[in-house]
């Protein structure tokens, strides 16, 4: 073996060793499902509020590996008023805390806000928001490949294990071809933000054909690449990194529900 | 290959018609062509992703050592051949460059202990023992480009073939692929196919030259043999345009002052000082990820940036870039990101009518842009059926149509043959004559003959500014030109 094959091996060992100290994927996963199952439990909006905000901080302020791009959060303030909107004009129960439009005159008062209707609105938007950081967290910090591994490790097929990890590979991917899309709209005068209902019909069926296009050739692409490279040759594959269930990662997820469990009940 | 003939559907007509083809162990072969010739096409057959991936109608025989590629599945030819596509960044399925040259051979199945020892001498071959720790997004184009090639080799097969492997690549990673490409070849006895529209560029590597038109063979050359000239633009041409008087000339047309760029919070460009003035073409040269593209981008406002940027001497700093947009043109590197209308016509006018400029536009010039860029035929077709080189013609026409007074062009040779490299110089010679400012970023020595001005960036600064002669010194000592005799 010469002197730089030898570099190369020694390199390769390390980098294997690394990456075999990382928790488990498949236990993250799990207590991602666990920690979302937990803001579907409680009804606490203390609590709950709490939990999203260290996990924000946490995610705001850890450099994650896999992280590509801050997320924006006009989409989730958005779709978060939409909630709140439906909620406050749904829920006519409990007592009345406000209008929103005040008697003026002999107008109004419009738009009661009753004690639950404003309630749930927090709640919904409180489980919206604590699926959407926490997903977040998996994302950025999951290596989409060692996650198929340890599901193919739970005997789920490689082929439907790398579908998965695929999908969560090019999910920045497709999200930074969609900010490029949106400058070029600009570099050909197509204003961004719009201020009439046809302008964002515009942006929309603009945004579109050209997402479709590119969403294509990506596919056609890595398809390329992996069937040219054997992918589904072979009923198994020979994993290089194992990713085997370690007991420290149970214990890990065994705590967090124990704490999840206990915080439910007092 | 012997009588291969292809179509991709009934209603189109033949891409590759009636080619032979013997190519021995351990040659190395540059197939070149005009677009749409069937070079692509003919590396896909190779490569055997035709007939077993991609459908249509095929006829004919590939045949590896005696094995005609119809009676083995791709996996089993992917261990004879592997296909390296032009954007290596296409290519690249995982997060980090260990797992992306491992992917084949685990797919292969092969004990643990082989798909260690193959990769050690698959980095090795290509330099990357360094990076084998670095996630795939982190790499330069080079790095990318030889990663793409790494993963192949480590399938084990002894035939590359390469799809315009330099396009994207300065100089300076262009000579790593290269060295990468000889010593596999020569040490390795590899065969190595490649595709380019320069051939060129392999002068010192090929050891024949094949020419395809319209799907056929039209010539086979041995290295001694190949006469270059008709794959290159000539240089009276460039100059020819170089020479040009400046119409109308006005200074500072567009000016930055102590100009920075950030990206994700990350100062990509510092102090970027730079006067442009109207009616001359203007290079924007650097290594790969030296600030080229942020630099154009952030001129119409696309990233955050602080200092002094102006537009016939008002601030833009604050405008939207679609405002921007009616005195700046760009043009991005990939025309896929930039075709949004369903028709090549109403692509023509998607800017002009955004910019309320659709009045000043008759059919008659719309007809001629047409015909000029040879798109005539595709008028009422969509546009994201069009080839390659046609899809970069249409987005050159769907801004120039506005003549915007600055134009920047972001690497518009990529991927373009002869035919298109002139297209662009006619547009080009045509704003020149009206006084407009053209601003082009590429990696492409025709430059040196043609600008004007060369704005050289190195690692987010500016470091020079001048005529090709003036910084002449900048070049030679950062490599960006395998100078000079051209110059």
């Amino acid at each position: 073996m010469s002197g730089a094959v030898k570099i190369s091996r020694e390199l390769i060992d390390v980098k294997l060793e690394a990456s075999s100290n990382a928790t488990n994927p498949v236990i993250k996963f799990i207590a991602i499902i666990a920690i979302a199952v937990y803001y579907f439990m409680i009804t606490d909006l203390y609590r709950m509020y709490l939990l999203i905000f260290a996990i924000l901080i946490y995610y705001n302020f850890k450099a994650l590996p896999y992280q590509v791009a801050k997320p924006k959060y006009r989409f989730l303030i958005i779709f978060s008023l939409l909630i709140v909107i439906v909620q406050l004009a749904a829920s006519r129960q409990g007592d009345l805390v406000f209008f929103l439009i005040p008697k003026i005159f002999n107008l109004g008062p419009f738009f009661p806000i009753y004690q639950k209707g404003l309630f749930y609105a927090i709640l919904f938007v409180g489980r919206f928001w604590g699926v959407i950081t926490i997903s977040w967290v998996f994302i950025d910090s999951t290596n989409p490949f060692d996650f198929a591994q340890s599901l193919t490790n739970l005997k789920v097929p490689y082929r439907l294990a790398y579908s998965l990890s695929l999908a969560l590979r090019f999910t920045p991917v497709l999200n930074n071809e969609i900010t490029v899309i949106r400058n070029a709209q600009q570099t050909r005068g197509l204003n961004s933000t719009p201020n009439s209902i046809k302008g964002t019909y515009n942006l929309l069926k603009f945004t579109l054909f050209p997402i479709i296009s590119s969403t294509l050739n990506r596919i056609k692409d890595i398809t390329l690449s992996m069937e040219g490279r054997a992918f589904g040759l072979y009923v198994d594959r020979t994993p290089l990194k194992e990713m085997p269930l370690q007991i420290l990662d149970i214990i890990q997820l065994f705590v967090l529900i124990l704490l999840l469990m206990l915080l439910l009940m007092f | 290959m012997k009588d291969i003939n292809f179509q991709y559907s009934d209603s189109q007509p033949k891409i590759i018609s009636n080619v032979n083809l013997k190519i021995n162990k351990g040659e190395f072969i540059v197939i070149t062509g005009r677009s749409g010739s069937g070079k692509s096409t003919l590396a896909l057959i190779l490569s055997g992703f035709i007939p077993h991936l991609i459908g249509g109608t095929y006829t004919g025989e590939v045949i590896y050592q005696g094995i005609e590629t119809r009676s083995l599945t791709l996996g089993e030819i992917s261990q004879l051949v592997g296909l390296v596509h032009q954007d290596p960044e296409n290519q690249i399925v995982t997060s980090n460059v260990l797992e992306e040259v491992a992917f084949g051979p685990e797919n292969l199945n092969l004990p643990k202990e082989e798909i260690l020892e193959r990769i050690s001498l698959c980095l090795s071959a290509t330099n990357l023992d360094e990076l084998i720790s670095r996630g795939t997004n982190e790499l330069s184009g080079g790095e990318k480009q030889r990663v793409a090639l790494a993963s192949l080799l480590a399938m084990g097969g002894s035939v590359l073939i390469l799809d315009e492997p330099t396009s994207y690549l300065d100089i300076v990673n262009r000579a790593q692929v290269l060295k990468t490409l000889q010593k596999l070849n020569l040490s390795q006895n590899m065969t190595i196919i490649v595709i380019d529209h320069q051939p060129e560029i392999y002068k010192d590597l090929l050891t024949r030259l094949i020419v395809l038109e319209k799907g056929s063979i039209i010539g086979d050359y041995y290295a001694e043999e190949i006469d270059y000239t008709p794959y290159q633009v000539s240089v009276n041409s460039l100059k020819k345009i170089r020479i040009l008087p400046p119409n109308n000339s006005i200074d500072n047309i567009l000016q930055t002052d102590e100009y920075s760029v950030f990206l994700k919070n990350t100062k990509i460009l510092s102090d970027i000082s730079l006067k442009i003035n109207s009616g001359l073409i203007y290079g924007i040269i650097g290594r790969n990820g030296s600030g080229k593209t942020t630099f154009a981008n952030s001129l119409l406002n696309l990233h955050t940036n602080k200092g002094k940027m102006s537009i016939f001497g008002k601030n833009t700093a604050k405008k939207p870039t679609h405002e921007i947009a009616k005195d700046c043109g760009l043009i991005f590197q990939n025309p896929n990101h930039q075709i949004f209308e369903q028709t090549v016509k109403k692509e023509i006018l998607f800017a002009p009518s955004n910019l309320n400029l659709d009045s000043e536009l008759t059919d008659e010039k719309i007809h001629q842009l047409l015909v000029d860029s040879s798109l005539e035929q595709y008028k009422n077709s969509p546009p994201f059926g069009l080839s390659f080189g046609e899809k970069r013609r249409l987005t050159v026409i769907s801004i120039d149509v506005y003549s915007p007074s600055i134009l920047i062009l972001d690497e518009p040779f990529i991927g373009q043959d002869r035919y298109n490299f002139e297209f662009i110089l006619k547009i080009l010679q045509k704003r020149k004559e009206n006084g407009l400012t053209s601003v082009i970023i590429s990696h492409r020595k025709e430059l040196f003959n043609l600008v004007d001005r060369f704005i050289i960036f190195d690692q987010g600064h500016l470091i020079g500014e001048g005529n090709p002669r003036e910084v002449l010194p900048i070049i030679k000592s950062k490599h960006l030109y395998p100078i000079m005799e051209e110059i």
